[in-house]
């Protein structure tokens, strides 16, 4: 261990030291303000103190940013699960809009064909099959109804019944058993609608192509003298008995002459999207109103008049 | 060379504590370099020449520090003649002894800083300060100063001329 070489110089200049710091001190506290002395030692280590704290700055900036990044990992990894839920409900909130505006379509079309007896049915599944187009249905719902839930199962029902959509035709009944239902879509291969084309009034029967890449009904029986022009509305005729007139069917997408004979080829699509179909309505039969929901107009025989007389 | 790498060291010290402070806001955990270092001059420094050596790292303290002039300068001075005076009686040698006198110099160092604060701060601010900094404050200066004295030991005989002397 060093020692002092004068006994006294230690205490002298330990006295001394200790003399100017409580000086110092006292100086400072009579001083207004900061003492002069304090003054000059912060101007004087007031460049080596900001570089200092401007690098321990940085390096703090650079350690949150870069280093310190486990809360930035626990935190992406809680907003990542909240993105999730949010994107499962925003997802779940899409469906429900989807789905709104099917059924409020499915209702405009009721409100548009009170002429007819409709009942709702949802679709719950598709044929996988290369060459029949079958829709699988079921009869629990009922949006015409007080009731959601329609109990009357199929006993209304019967093979054959037009089923529609709020694009147009989709098909018919092909089976009923319980509260389960199939349709033969208008693109199968077992189809037949009798249609007539809204503008040149030509007649023909729209029969399903069976495609499975796509949906589409070719149009038989069309007269070669008819003018059918491409994108004209096909509609049905009612003249087969089984479906009312007037349902679009689809548009006409191709027509050709075909090189002999008597008819023309002319390709239909339908309007209705076959591909995504979620509910549909199966039409029961006329409801003996108009389509605007007003009573049928009946022709009045005059009392006097005879019966059987001229109408 | 010996006293300018004392005020060197000591400055580093300061600017050390100043940059751990500013980069990681440690607060009553930082290390009290400053302290460690004035600890250390008290077992290898003379009475004088560490007196005095101490002074001019309490002035540049109470710079850093925008204290009144002379606290952290009469603080570094008494607790040098402590550490001086515990050193010149007992041999703190090893990790054990260097960690008490940490603790010692910790302790009454803090203590001490604080019967100074009453001068020029509130009692009641002092006394609050005091309770949080005690713990923190002992277990830094316990752990780093038998870490830092051998690193300030290997400093001064790296770049301090050492008289020569006959060896038998």
């Amino acid at each position: 261990m060093p020692r002092s070489s004068s006994p006294r110089r230690p205490i002298v200049v330990g006295l001394l030291l200790i003399g100017a710091a409580v000086g110092l001190l006292i100086a400072d506290h009579a001083s207004t303000g900061r003492g002069p002395v304090s003054v000059a030692l912060s101007a004087m280590v007031g460049p080596l103190h900001r570089a200092i704290s401007a690098a321990g700055h940085d390096t703090r900036a650079l350690w949150s940013h870069y280093v310190a990044l486990s809360e930035v990992h626990e935190d992406n990894a809680t907003l990542r699960a909240r993105l999730g839920e949010l994107e499962e409900r925003a997802a779940s909130v899409d469906g429900l809009r989807a789905e709104n505006q099917r059924l409020r379509a499915l209702l405009e079309l009721a409100d548009t064909r009170k002429d007819l007896r409709l009942r709702s049915a949802r679709v719950v599944g598709r044929s996988v099959s290369d060459f029949f187009r079958v829709l699988k249905l079921t009869l629990e719902v009922d949006p015409q109804g007080e009731d959601l839930v329609d109990t009357r199962g199929g006993a209304d029902l019967a093979v054959g019944m037009p089923v529609i959509a709020p694009g147009g035709v989709v098909g018919q009944l092909r089976s009923v058993d319980g509260d389960r239902a199939e349709v033969l879509m208008l693109t199968d291969l077992r189809s037949a609608i009798d249609v007539v084309l809204e503008t040149s009034r030509a007649r023909g029967v729209a029969v399903g192509t069976g495609e499975p890449d796509r949906y589409a009904a070719r149009l038989e029986y069309l007269q070669r003298n008819e003018a059918t022009a491409i994108d004209e509305r096909v509609v049905t005729s009612g003249d087969d008995g089984r479906y009312p007139a007037g349902l679009v069917v689809g548009r006409v997408t191709s027509v050709k002459p075909q090189a002999h004979g008597l008819f023309q080829d002319a390709e239909v699509e339908p309007f209705v999207d076959l591909s995504a179909l979620e509910e549909v309505y199966i039409v029961l039969g006329p409801s003996g109103l108009t389509a605007d929901g007003s009573e049928l107009q009946r022709e009045k025989v005059p009392a006097s008049a005879p019966a059987g007389g001229p109408r | 060379m010996s006293v300018a790498l004392a005020l060197l060291a000591g400055l580093m010290g300061l600017c050390v504590d100043l940059f751990v402070r500013e980069a990681w806001r440690l607060d009553a955990w930082s290390p009290d370099f400053m302290v460690l270092v004035i600890l250390w001059l008290g077992t290898t420094r003379t009475w004088t020449q560490g007196a005095v050596i101490a002074s001019a790292l309490g002035l540049i303290a109470d710079g850093f520090a925008g204290s009144p002039a002379g606290l952290h300068m009469l603080h570094a001075l008494l607790l040098f003649y402590l550490s001086r005076g515990l050193s010149s009686r007992v041999l703190f040698q090893g990790f054990i002894g260097r960690m008490l006198l940490g603790l010692v110099g910790g302790l009454t160092g803090l203590f001490l800083f604080a019967a100074l604060g009453k001068l020029v701060l509130p009692d009641g601010q002092v006394a609050l300060r005091l309770t949080e900094l005690v713990v923190p404050r002992i277990v830094v200066v316990v752990l780093f100063v038998p870490l830092g004295f051998p690193v300030l030991d290997r400093l001064e005989s790296t770049f301090v001329r050492q008289p020569e002397r006959d060896v038998l």
